[in-house]
């Protein structure tokens, strides 16, 4: 009978173990961050503030302004339909926290105490950094640290330069879409339709830039009222400092000059009329004589390869010698864009976006061992060496139809 | 456990095999791409792996020589056969204390790694307690039915690692791994010794040969056992660098599960597979740490035969918990697990080769 009594007890004292979880978050407690802004803040208000409540905290160099966009279920399930009344601002799917402070890891705190769902960001889509902090010496990988430390965020999401304020881009009005970061996230995703985007970069990749020596390219976003416009690129030095931007057609040239194209158009002028062709595809080769050292010499050489989507030209496709005019016309065209990037980015800005370095360190190794220090630094052999682009278009279809009016009879 | 005719308490040749690739896959799994990256700085890491387990294999094929010269017999009997009685009970103490230390280094990693990605509010020390208590309840079982959860676990924790791999394809980036051939022998040779302390475990047949049908048997069990180990490791390895790159791998504290959190598998529902992974991996630790402990108190039975298996569990759980717990952060745990394997290089590599030696030379031989 004792025996059976200490069974129980020992027992009884077991279940104590069981009962109870440290961590248990129900669903409806979390405040899913879908998407991030960080700015610098513009006025000093809230760092005096700060200043008068701890006159004895040393100053700090940067200030963050940090935008959190949280979803909110509610908005999401409700669709519009019933509560009517157009725009209400009760029924949006997404709520925007504006914090300021010295840390990124400070100011998610600091949200603790304003919202009643603390930040969880398993599911970050986008990140976007203003154009005013990559500006700054070391901003770029100072904002993004704690997004890559902090176990619970993933290196999956995207990466943003806004130009102007990040905050803005998490405060467009989508018609499309419920959430300003979905909507920015599928945006990106279409660089498959438009060979001015730039593959999305993700906070994963841009850690990997952070940590080589090369210089690196992110994309650029510019807010507007309704919608987000994604095009152009941003231009990260060898010391992971802001540049510049390249603009849309030299963002074209540049995604030629690396080979990231999925798809896109091209235009060209045939006859004084315009054609444009759908790119589907590119194949992109390096060739490099380096037999000279502080002249080396890279022959791009980009084959281009897509359909006839538009032509105001009227003529006969359908034989030999028009369409090796086509392909000639539109090969030329992807040289004068490469050119023009080529004009900015290596005589200009003198950085090594085109990755030619990263070339070097895959095919030849045993050289670049030897000028690695040398290549965008100390001898700048980048600058010194030349670069030549060789395009070819292989135009497979015309399309559905050859004239669409009547040729002139001259 | 009494039902069982003796044959059936024997395990066979890929038994053996499975258990030493089950106790071998750990916690280095999810470290070794880091340091085998900042020894190697490249894709070459591979060739690491590789040498690094062949060395295991030629250990692992003398330990398993040194075990089939006495079967049936403990390593504590045929070390007092070989050397004498006084320096069997020493070394056979001192391998004790390596097993145990190794069970501590375990579930203070399960409890380290669960805090930083599952449960961010429980304290390490209660996650510690419960996975050892599960640990003493397999161990205090029958021994053949816990080394038979070996083959239970290890195809679902090939399986899941094959799907998360698979899922990393489309991330995969071949100027990540090129240049190949770049590092240099010294390189290399540091990399072995990094990716090496990822292999220890296949020791544990100087001490399961005794309860192999055909002890004979031993070196091929080991050959498989490590050969699979060996492949995952490479692949592991491949795809770390193919994914994140040499630079980013270096800067990662446990890129194997940065990997895995990597996956998202479209469609929504199943988005994330690092739970399933999370899951595995605890699988096979639950394995190590059980063969550990069991290993411990088989040691400490054969030179204590009056002392019941359930009391050496009861004696040894608070020593190991209290060890489990000395490491005060990171730094202190890797160094911790560094020292282990250190220490282990001696106890059970150094130690039982000079034993076969003596034995060969000495031609002392076990009775049949």
């Amino acid at each position: 009978m004792n025996s059976k009594l200490t069974t129980f007890c020992i027992y009884l004292l077991l279940s104590t173990l069981l009962a109870g979880c440290w961590d248990q978050v129900q669903i409806e407690e979390r405040g899913f961050v879908v998407g991030v802004g960080i700015d610098i803040p513009r006025t000093k208000k809230t760092e005096q503030q700060a200043k008068q409540e701890a006159p004895d905290k040393p100053p700090v160099k940067e200030r963050f302004l940090v935008t959190h966009q949280f979803v909110v279920p509610g908005g999401l399930v409700s669709g519009g339909q019933g509560s009517g009344g157009g725009q209400n601002t009760a029924n949006e799917a997404f709520h925007n926290l504006v914090s300021e402070g010295d840390s990124l890891f400070e100011i998610s705190r600091e949200l603790a105490s304003r919202t009643s769902r603390a930040p969880f960001y398993q599911h970050m889509k986008i990140l976007i950094v203003s154009e005013e902090v990559a500006r700054t010496k070391d901003g770029f990988a100072r904002a993004l640290d704690f997004y890559l430390r902090d176990p619970d965020s993933r290196r999956s999401s995207k990466v943003f330069i806004s130009k102007g304020l990040a905050k803005e881009v998490l405060e467009v009005k989508p018609k499309t879409e419920k959430l300003p970061a979905i909507y920015v996230n599928s945006v990106a995703e279409n660089n498959i339709k438009n060979a001015r985007m730039l593959p999305a970069v993700r906070l994963g990749d841009v850690h990997e830039e952070l940590l080589s020596p090369y210089s690196f390219v992110v994309p650029r976003i510019r807010p507007e009222e309704q919608e987000v416009k994604l095009a152009g690129a941003a231009v990260f030095a060898h010391d992971n400092q802001l540049m510049g931007f390249l603009g849309e057609e030299e963002t074209e040239g540049l995604n030629f000059l690396t080979g990231n194209i999925n798809g896109g158009m091209l235009k060209g002028k045939f006859k004084n009329n315009l054609v444009s062709m759908n790119i589907q595809g590119i194949k992109h080769g390096i060739k490099a004589d380096l037999r000279d050292r502080q002249h080396m010499k890279f022959t791009i050489e980009i084959e281009c390869e897509g359909t006839l989507a538009e032509s105001y030209a009227t003529m006969d496709y359908l034989n030999h010698m028009a369409m090796e005019k086509l392909e000639q016309v539109f090969a030329e065209e992807i040289e004068r864009m490469s050119y023009d990037t080529i004009r900015k980015v290596h005589n200009q800005m003198k950085v090594d976006v085109i990755k030619l370095g990263s070339y070097l360190k895959q095919h030849h190794f045993s050289l670049w061992k030897k000028i690695r220090q040398d290549w965008e630094t100390g001898q700048h052999l980048y600058e010194k060496s030349e670069i030549i682009v060789q395009a070819k278009v292989y135009l497979r279809n015309i399309g559905a139809i050859n004239r669409t009016e009547r040729q002139n009879n001259r | 456990m009494s039902s069982q005719t003796l044959a059936e308490k024997m395990i066979s040749k890929n038994h053996m095999g499975i258990s030493i690739a089950s106790v071998t896959i750990g916690v280095g799994i999810l470290t070794f791409p880091r340091s085998l990256a900042k020894a190697t700085g490249a894709f070459d890491g591979w060739i690491s792996v590789v040498l690094s387990g062949f060395c295991a294999c030629v250990i692992g094929w003398l330990l398993a020589k040194l075990a089939a010269r006495f079967p049936r017999q403990s390593f504590f009997e045929f070390t007092s056969i070989i050397a004498t009685k006084p320096i069997a009970y020493i070394l056979t103490l001192v391998v004790c204390i390596y097993t145990m230390l190794f069970v501590s280094f375990e579930i203070r990693a399960i409890g380290n790694i669960a805090k930083q990605y599952l449960f961010y509010n429980t304290p390490v020390e209660m996650i510690t307690l419960s996975f050892l208590l599960i640990v003493q309840y397999a161990v205090v079982g029958a021994r053949v039915s816990m080394l038979r959860l070996n083959l239970l676990f290890l195809p679902v924790v090939l399986v899941v690692m094959l799907i998360v791999l698979l899922f990393t394809t489309q991330l995969f980036e071949v100027e990540n791994i090129r240049p190949f051939f770049s590092s240099d022998w010294p390189a290399l040779m540091e990399g072995t010794r990094a990716v090496g302390l990822s292999y220890s475990g296949f020791e544990i047949i100087l001490f399961y040969t005794m309860l192999m049908k055909n002890p004979k048997e031993g070196a091929k069990a080991v050959t498989l056992g490590l050969s699979i180990p060996i492949l995952l490791y490479l692949t592991i390895y491949m795809f770390v660098i193919g994914v994140f790159s040499a630079d980013v791998a270096t800067n990662l504290t446990y890129p194997t599960i940065e990997l895995a959190k990597e996956v998202e598998i479209p469609g929504g529902f199943f988005e994330r597979v690092e739970s399933i992974f999370f899951t595995i991996w605890i699988m096979t630790i639950f394995n190590t740490c059980a063969m550990w402990l069991d290993i411990t108190v088989l040691n400490l039975q054969s030179m204590f035969h009056k002392v019941r298996k359930t009391v050496w569990v009861l004696i040894l759980s608070p020593i190991i918990y209290f060890v489990a717990m000395l490491p005060q952060n990171l730094v202190d745990f890797f160094t911790f697990a560094d020292s282990i394997t250190y220490f282990g290089m001696i106890v059970v590599y150094l130690c039982p080769i000079l034993l076969l030696l003596i034995a060969v030379i000495r031609g002392v031989k076990g009775h049949e």
